[in-house]
């Protein structure tokens, strides 16, 4: 054979292997074009499934927002409230009957209601605890208004719900909270102007309470915030601490390894598991305080310990092993090599950790259900001692309550969690970018 | 050079039947080598060779690899530097290191070089410091191209700055000894002579050890010359005449090109 006809029949070869990609290219843009649409189909769901999540939070949670309130008149009886030097006095305002103050009021103004089954049913209008409100009120200025005042008071959950129009007046009256009676009541106080809608403080400055119109969530958030606190202060400098050690002192061998692995098995437990060996070893063992930040936190740093350490090793395993090198070639400890150089080269990454643990410690209920920070508390807490209940139990226990009122405030809690995760992790991310910036 | 030919320099380090091993596998096979004082020498000999092993025994870096175990004794001055009972930190502040890649800690120029003294609490106050500091970076040719930037960060000086910036580092803690681990191999040609040239004038401070890949900077730089070969030392003497006059076959065929 010529090397004229070789060549030819190579050049033939070629032009048919070329053929044969091309046609098999088509395919395998197809294949990746399908891929590619499989992925995006994947987070259109992920990103709709958020939406729908989100939506439902919040047009369930964001009526709470608002309280539902009644104008009364009435006055003060002077001689029984007022020392003798004209001012309140607080130990006659304690044994002052205020409830029956309000209600009397809010009854005397509906002549025609006489028997006694109607005036308590028109008494259910008004909240329980207006009468206590109004204490606190008075007693926080100091000074009792003189003759026919006009105050408000919050309503009942039920006329509050009535007002959202979460309440439908078409239903069979025995299915319904309000009776048509009451309902009527509301109409004719609506159409004198004496109701209105105001903005619901109460819920971020209270703690929780048996009445929907009087509960918060302040209690809630500081007793997750002082739990947070303990946390992070046990758990940052017990993990990196031990993430140090591991990686640069600890003997290579099977006890080394033991820890390693148990390390890496403890950030699996269920974080319930975490709670029992709460009960039995902080409650049970020394005794400590039942439903306190301090055990909670103590409980959470114990879940997050693992999330820490196990992150931290990551990142000191990431700063170049020449930065060691040279410190160590210096004359530096190995202490001295790993905080001086490499731990503020790792602190980005090791921050990064910290923050997944405690956003994991802040939507955790099981361990602090097991310590008893499920508690009805109606305080907010002061001291890492006193008893609190954290966010994510309060949301479980409205979301178990059967009012209406407090379905919607557990949406609104939940907002409220989510505010608090996201700016701790803004926080996170400018903390991130001011440790970069250093070096 | 400062050296007179014929003339025998004092003996600085001896390294007597070094064996170092990796796990079971033998790195360096009964080395025994003497350093002399105040001079350069070059470790030259193909990659794997065990010549950056056999560097890192003269300040015990290899403590550092778990695995490591080095055998024999390194002698200097009367004290066995391989003997579990020196302390390595003692022993790294009189044996400094400049490693391959230029490795400067990400902080400023001034801190990088204070931080051996800092350590080692050399100075007594600021002041004395910041004479230390110049008085590195101007043994290191640097200061005129840094003096008034010392608080910028050292990564962003170019790669022969940061190697340059490196021996300063190492200098400013004061020791006698300079391990050299391949330099200049990041470098570009210009770097690198510069560099060379500071090794030509260090040489006269500081006993130099240095490994390269680079036989003719190995012959611009040492005095002696060691070619090692799959872990033995296979000839040390003067690098003119290792490099003209090679005694061994394997020397010959390294240095010529025909391995390596």
């Amino acid at each position: 054979m010529s090397d004229l006809k070789y060549a030819a029949q190579l050049d033939a070869e070629t032009e048919l292997r070329f053929q044969k990609i091309a046609i098999g290219l088509k395919k395998r843009r197809a294949a990746s074009r399908r891929l590619k649409t499989y992925g995006v189909l994947a987070i259109l769901t992920a990103l709709s499934f958020l939406v729908i999540l989100l939506t439902t939070i919040i047009s369930n949670g964001y009526t709470a927002l608002q309280q539902t309130e009644l104008l009364v008149e009435l006055s003060f009886p002077e001689a029984k409230l007022v020392a003798s030097d004209g001012s309140l006095d607080l130990k006659k305002s304690q044994n002052f009957n205020w409830d029956g103050l309000v209600k009397k009021a809010f009854v005397s103004e509906f002549k025609e209601v006489k028997t006694r089954l109607d005036q308590r049913a028109l008494t259910e209008i008004i909240s329980k605890n207006a009468g206590y409100d109004l204490r606190r009120q008075i007693e926080k200025t100091g000074i009792l208004p003189v003759g026919k005042t006009k105050v408000w008071i919050k309503t009942s959950d039920d006329v509050d719900m009535f007002m959202k129009g979460r309440i439908d007046r078409t239903i069979e009256e025995r299915k319904r909270r309000l009776s048509d009676q009451q309902l009527d009541w509301v109409d004719d106080l609506v159409s004198f102007n004496r109701v209105r809608l105001v903005f619901n403080k109460t819920f971020f400055t209270a703690a929780d309470s048996r009445e929907p119109e009087s509960s918060g969530v302040l209690g809630a958030t500081v007793g997750s915030a002082m739990a947070l606190f303990v946390t992070v202060l046990l758990a940052l400098p017990l993990a990196v601490m031990a993430a140090v050690y591991l990686e640069y002192f600890a003997p290579p061998g099977r006890v080394t390894d033991f820890i390693e692995v148990n390390v890496n098995n403890l950030a699996a437990v269920p974080s319930i598991v975490f709670g029992l060996l709460g009960l039995a070893v902080f409650l049970g063992f020394f005794g400590m305080p039942r439903s306190a930040p301090l055990v909670g936190g103590m409980v959470l740093a114990l879940m997050t310990l693992p999330t820490i350490i196990i992150a931290t090793r990551a990142s000191i395993r990431a700063v170049p092993t020449s930065i060691r090198d040279a410190a160590l070639g210096l004359g530096a400890s190995r202490m001295q090599a790993a905080i001086d150089h490499v731990l503020p080269i790792a602190a980005p990454g090791i921050l990064t950790g910290t923050i997944i643990g405690i956003a994991q410690a802040l939507g955790e209920t099981a361990p602090l259900i097991m310590i008893g920070m499920v508690a009805f508390i109606v305080d907010v807490p002061a001291t890492l001692t006193d008893p609190a209940t954290a966010l994510p139990v309060q949301i479980y226990i409205w979301s178990d309550s059967a009012e209406r009122a407090f379905y919607e405030r557990s949406s609104l809690a939940i907002m409220v969690l989510l505010t608090f995760l996201i700016s701790m992790n803004i926080s996170a991310v400018l903390l991130r970018r001011k440790f970069e910036k250093k070096w | 050079m400062t050296t007179k030919p014929g003339i025998a320099k004092a003996i600085k380090i001896s390294a007597k039947e070094v064996n170092v091993f990796y796990g079971e596998k033998q790195a360096l096979n009964e080395v025994s080598i003497d350093i002399e004082d105040r001079s350069v020498t070059a470790f030259i000999g193909p990659s794997g060779c065990g010549k950056s092993t056999f560097l890192r025994c003269f300040n015990r870096m290899n403590d550092v690899i778990p695995s490591c175990r080095v055998e024999g004794s390194i002698i200097m001055g009367d004290v066995d530097i391989n003997n579990q009972q020196v302390d390595p930190v003692l022993l790294r502040a009189r044996i400094g290191m400049v490693f391959q890649k230029p490795n400067p800690f990400p902080k400023t120029i001034f801190e990088n070089v204070a931080y051996g003294p800092r350590i080692h609490g050399l100075a007594q106050s600021k002041s004395e410091l910041d004479d230390m500091v110049e008085d590195s970076l101007k043994k290191a040719g640097l200061w005129g191209e840094v003096a008034d930037r010392l608080a910028d960060q050292a990564t962003g000086l170019s790669g022969g700055q940061q190697q340059r910036l490196c021996i300063a580092r190492a200098i400013a803690v004061g020791p006698d000894v300079l391990l050299m681990d391949e330099p200049c191999s990041a470098l570009d040609p210009i770097a690198t002579s510069v560099i060379e040239e500071l090794i030509s004038e260090l040489q006269q401070r500081f006993t130099i050890l240095i490994v390269t890949h680079s036989m003719q900077q190995a012959a611009r730089v040492s005095q002696k010359t060691a070619y090692f070969h799959l872990g033995t030392l296979v000839e040390y003497g003067d690098t003119k005449e290792v490099f003209t006059l090679p005694k061994n076959e394997q020397t010959e065929a390294y240095i010529s090109g025909k391995i390596g």
